[in-house]
Parts: structure tokens; sequence; C-alpha cells
């Protein structure tokens, strides 16, 4: 039976022969054999990964699964920032702001001991919103160019679900940048306005209270009389 | 020195859950001094009471329970919505009778 889930568009087959592919290689080597490890990939090089094997990308980001501080490794490895022309780029967890939905569309691989978790170009791309430098603005197009995908429809539905990306900053934060991006990214993309209240948060929220259901009526006032 | 009256108001309540609940346990894996489902079975009991309310069956007791759970912060609304879309009075599940239950009680105008 096909699927009709909009982001059917990306297999995720990973091209190793890329240079992100050959440096991770080399690092998974390194790994000590007697114990498994499993790293999520971010920015662009899943792109190269798995789109473009030309895609232009100086760093490998990625994150361990056990938030395990794997900088010194990297250094002994000699794959480091300044040791190598592609380098590793250890960060964590929350430095992968992206939709709800990655884990169930990412790609998971497996190579010996190692589990590598590839996200979906979708939630490579929203994550680049956080800043959206001309480079980024690039990738959303090429990933475009090449795939036919997202749509402004597709990228609007996965916006609204991760309507969480564009709550206001805590205090000691920059701005949020997540809702002026997504409006430069309309003008850029498709010469389109984009209102982020009308057209992402008031159907993601309208969309979240009817998944709790109705509010329940004032039962305790009803037992109280 | 007295008891904390909500301590006093969950024993009393539990006594009465027993007798309510007779011939309908459907937790039979409580685990003593785990009163991690606390809430929601003081807010099925409260369902419970609202069902007898609604059926013009409420007994002084009943009465005097219920104000006790009203004042409970651990019963809310969504609990208690929840003890009534999931438990059986007199056999039957509420089903599609909700809004009318509600109307009954007079919580809902139409």
């Amino acid at each position: 039976m096909s699927s009709t889930k909009t982001w059917d568009w990306w297999r995720g087959d990973v091209d190793w022969s890329t240079p992100a592919g050959r440096l991770l290689r080399a690092f998974f080597d390194g790994l000590p054999t007697d114990r498994r490890f499993h790293f999520i990939l971010f920015g662009s090089a899943p792109l190269q990964l798995t789109l473009n094997r030309t895609w232009t990308s100086a760093d490998v980001d990625f994150f361990s699964d056990d938030d395990d501080d794997h900088y010194e490794r990297i250094r002994r490895l000699g794959l480091g920032k300044g040791q190598a022309d592609v380098y590793l780029e250890p960060g964590y967890r929350l430095s992968f702001r992206t939709t709800p939905l990655m884990a169930e569309r990412a790609k998971v691989v497996s190579l010996g001991q190692v589990t590598v978790t590839i996200p979906h170009p979708l939630d490579i791309l929203i994550a680049k919103l956080a800043r959206l430098d001309a480079k980024d603005l690039l990738a959303f197009r090429r990933v475009i160019d090449l795939t036919g995908h997202p749509t402004r429809e597709e990228l609007l539905q996965e916006l609204r679900n991760a309507v969480d990306l564009f709550r206001p900053a805590f205090d000691d934060e920059s701005p949020n940048l997540y809702p002026g991006n997504a409006v430069r990214l309309w003008r850029e993309l498709w010469q389109a306005p984009l209102d982020v209240g009308r057209d992402i948060v008031a159907p993601a929220l309208a969309r979240r209270r009817a998944g709790y259901g109705d509010p329940p009526p004032d039962y305790r006032r009803s037992l109280a009389d | 020195m007295g008891r904390e009256p909500g301590i006093l108001a969950a024993d009393f309540v539990r006594r009465v859950e027993i007798i309510s609940d007779a011939g309908h346990n459907d937790s039979p894996m409580r685990i003593p001094g785990d009163d991690t489902d606390r809430p929601w079975r003081k807010s099925r009991l409260a369902a419970r009471i609202l069902f007898r309310k609604e059926a013009g069956r409420m007994t002084a007791r009943d009465q005097r329970i219920g104000r006790l759970l009203a004042q409970d912060p651990e019963v809310t609304n969504r609990l208690i919505q929840q003890g009534i879309y999931s438990i059986r009075y007199q056999g039957r599940r509420i089903g599609d009778r909700k809004h009318e239950f509600d109307k009954n009680l007079g919580l809902v105008a139409r």
C-alpha cells in the first residue's frame, strides 16, 4: 500500500563516499568496539549524504543520544576543526531545534556498533530558519530544485506542526528569529506574504485545542451545589 | 494535633470509594502506598456522585462527599469528565447521552 505522507519524496539513501560520509566512517572506525553508539546528524551534512554529493558543507554537525562529549576523541583522530578540510563539529541535542516529526521520518542507519539518525531534509531546512543566512536560503532553493519539495503548502503544514518554534524567546536569549525569517523565506521563495499569526499559529492552536477535546463543564461546581 | 484536612478527605473518599466501587473493580493491581492514581480515583467517585445526582438519587452522604471533592485540588473538571466517559452507571456507559447529562445538571444551556 502506498503511503500518503507528504514527506515521502525523500528516501534517505546514504552515499558514504561523500566527504561527510568518509569523515563519519573515519570517526566510527576510531570508536571503541566494546559498546554501541548512536549519533544524530544535523546541519547540511544530511543533505550532502542523501540528496546531492556535491553539496558543500565544511563541517558535519552531530550529537550523541547520551550527550557524550566526543570532543577529545575527535581531536585525537585529527578530525576536528582546524585539523581536516571537512571536520566534525560535536554539538548537543538542544542545538538542533526542529519539528516534532523529526524522529518519525528520519532514516536510521546501522554501521557495526554505530547507529546514525539522518533527519529528513524538511527537518534540516526548518532548523535553518533559526538563522536563515544567505547559505540557508540557498539550501531551501536547492532542495526544492532537486526534489520539487517542500511546496509552499507542505512547508506551511510543517511549520504549523512546529508551532512551538515560534514562541517568544526566553529573556536571556537573543530574539526568536523564526517568525521574521519565515516571513522572509516566503517573500524570497514564493514572492508571497506570510502572516505568522494567522497562517501558522492560529490554525496550529485550533488543532491543538481540538486534540484536547472540548473543555469540560464545571462539574466541581455541580458537586458543591 | 489535628490531621491535615486534605488527608482526612482522602481517607474518607477512599473508604467510600471501596463501597461505591463494589463489583466494579477495574484496577486489581493496586500497589499499597502508591497514590499516583489517587486524583483519578477521587475524580471517578465524583463522576459517580454526579450520575446519581442527575438520576435524582443523590444521598446525604453523596452531598457531603461531593462538597469535599469539589474543594479537593486533585479533583479537576477534566478528570471528572474522563470518569463520566469511562465508568458504567447502572450497567451503561454514557455514550451519546453526555450532552443531555450535562444539560440535566444545568451545566450547559442547551
